[in-house]
């Protein structure tokens, strides 16, 4: 078993600004590319197009930003406080706006914890990312307060050209023990394990048949679907690894993949928040 | 005419470099990944390509070594685009058979250099 690698505050910082301005360099690169076009007068007759370039483009810069601020900041609420879903839901719906995916939806009208608000979001672009051509993918909170159970699901069309697929590296990542390390295009999916280590939630991802699921289970609640059957072991908690999923199946190909990731101990976490926990 | 394959999973990115080579008389194609974008090149081999590095399903680096092992695939011209300002990471590119690299967000008149003649490029290479 392998420890989580822990990263200092400036280089966790400096990746997730990388991400972020990776996210915002194509759309406000195009707006450029745009307004270069309005400018030339040997471009006249592509002015409609380069407006059209331009307003599509400033969607996309808007969305990414609106979801980068939510997902990766939410920094100016207060420590301890609460995220409403209904805002959760106005950003979803932004993302799957310039996404090919469409989205499900089945989050009811709650407050979570600003770290489960941001884990609910970072795991939902993941699940877009697991139907890169489009198909769909859904979005359910269930389970009593403090004890929500977060599960997205996506399946695509294959006679659509769509695939289903398993994001690269995303079991390492999210475990927090990427063999090759972490740099900034891992750095969303390892942000994604480290709020659900901070949130005191398992992480389990896998595709099989097809379909791409991917859940955040109370650690409370984990542990004791784990322990539940006499011959297998208690879950270890001080050390994080992707193992196979609590099912017997084996991992048989690469079309089916699927890991647990087991919760770090909230106090080992580098990068621990006051309102990690849910009262 | 000559023929470029743009490759890039963000489709604004596809619309300006398609307008840009459109005007120095490109034919162009366009493929969202490097599974199509090899599909593509299974179908015919362009002039030149445009290849974005972090795509889903196949990346660019996974692309450009098909590519390279693929007859008549030594002879393409592409430019790898990239975000990142990491040596480190261009150097991998240019390694794995690029031809030259481009920075992110890029303008009308640094695209236009990359492509100008890339038959030019393959007699001088």
């Amino acid at each position: 078993m392998a420890n989580v690698i822990e990263l200092e505050a400036t280089d966790l910082a400096s990746m997730l600004c990388s991400r972020v301005c990776h996210d915002l360099l194509n759309p406000v690169g195009a707006i450029g590319n745009g307004l270069e076009m309005l400018d030339d007068p040997s471009q006249a007759g592509m002015a409609e197009a380069s407006r059209s370039l331009i307003a599509s483009s400033a969607k996309q810069a808007r969305v990414k930003l609106e979801f980068a601020r939510l997902a990766y900041g939410a920094s100016s609420s207060k420590a301890g406080s609460q995220i409403d879903t209904r805002e959760c839901e106005r950003v979803a719906r932004l993302l799957f706006e310039i996404e090919k995916a469409e989205l499900d939806w089945q989050v009811p009208l709650i407050m979570l914890p600003k770290n489960k608000a941001k884990l609910f979001m970072n795991m939902l672009l993941i699940a877009a990312t697991s139907v890169p051509r489009g198909g769909k993918v859904v979005a359910k909170i269930e389970g009593a307060t403090d004890a929500e159970v977060f599960t997205f699901t996506s399946s695509s069309d294959a006679a659509l050209k769509q695939r289903t697929l398993m994001p690269a590296s995303a079991e390492a990542l999210l475990s927090g023990n990427p063999p090759e390390g972490v740099d900034a295009r891992g750095i969303q999916p390892f942000y994604t394990g480290m709020l659900a280590r901070m949130s005191d939630m398992s992480l389990d991802i896998s595709l099989l048949d097809g379909e791409f699921r991917f859940a955040a289970t109370p650690q409370v609640a984990a542990a004791t679907a784990e322990i539940a059957p006499p011959e297998t072991a208690p879950a270890e908690t001080t050390e994080t690894t992707p193992t196979e999923t609590g099912s017997t199946e084996p991992k048989a190909s690469s079309e089916g993949e699927s890991a647990s990731v087991a919760p770090e101990p909230a106090g080992s976490e580098p990068f621990t928040e006051t309102d990690q926990k849910s009262a | 005419m000559k023929s470029c394959l743009i490759v890039d999973d963000s489709s604004v990115v596809r619309k300006v470099a398609r307008r840009i080579l459109e005007d120095i008389d490109y034919i162009v194609d366009e493929a969202e990944d490097g599974q199509e974008a090899m599909d593509k090149c299974r179908g015919e081999l362009p002039d030149a390509i445009l290849l974005d590095w972090n795509m889903p399903i196949m990346s660019g680096l996974e692309f450009l070594k098909l590519l390279r092992a693929y007859v008549g695939g030594e002879r393409v011209h592409v430019v790898y685009c990239t975000t990142e300002n990491d040596i480190g990471a261009i150097a991998m590119a240019l390694k794995a058979g690029a031809s030259d690299y481009m920075m992110k967000p890029f303008d009308r008149q640094m695209l236009e250099s990359k492509f100008i003649d890339p038959v030019e490029y393959r007699r001088a290479s």
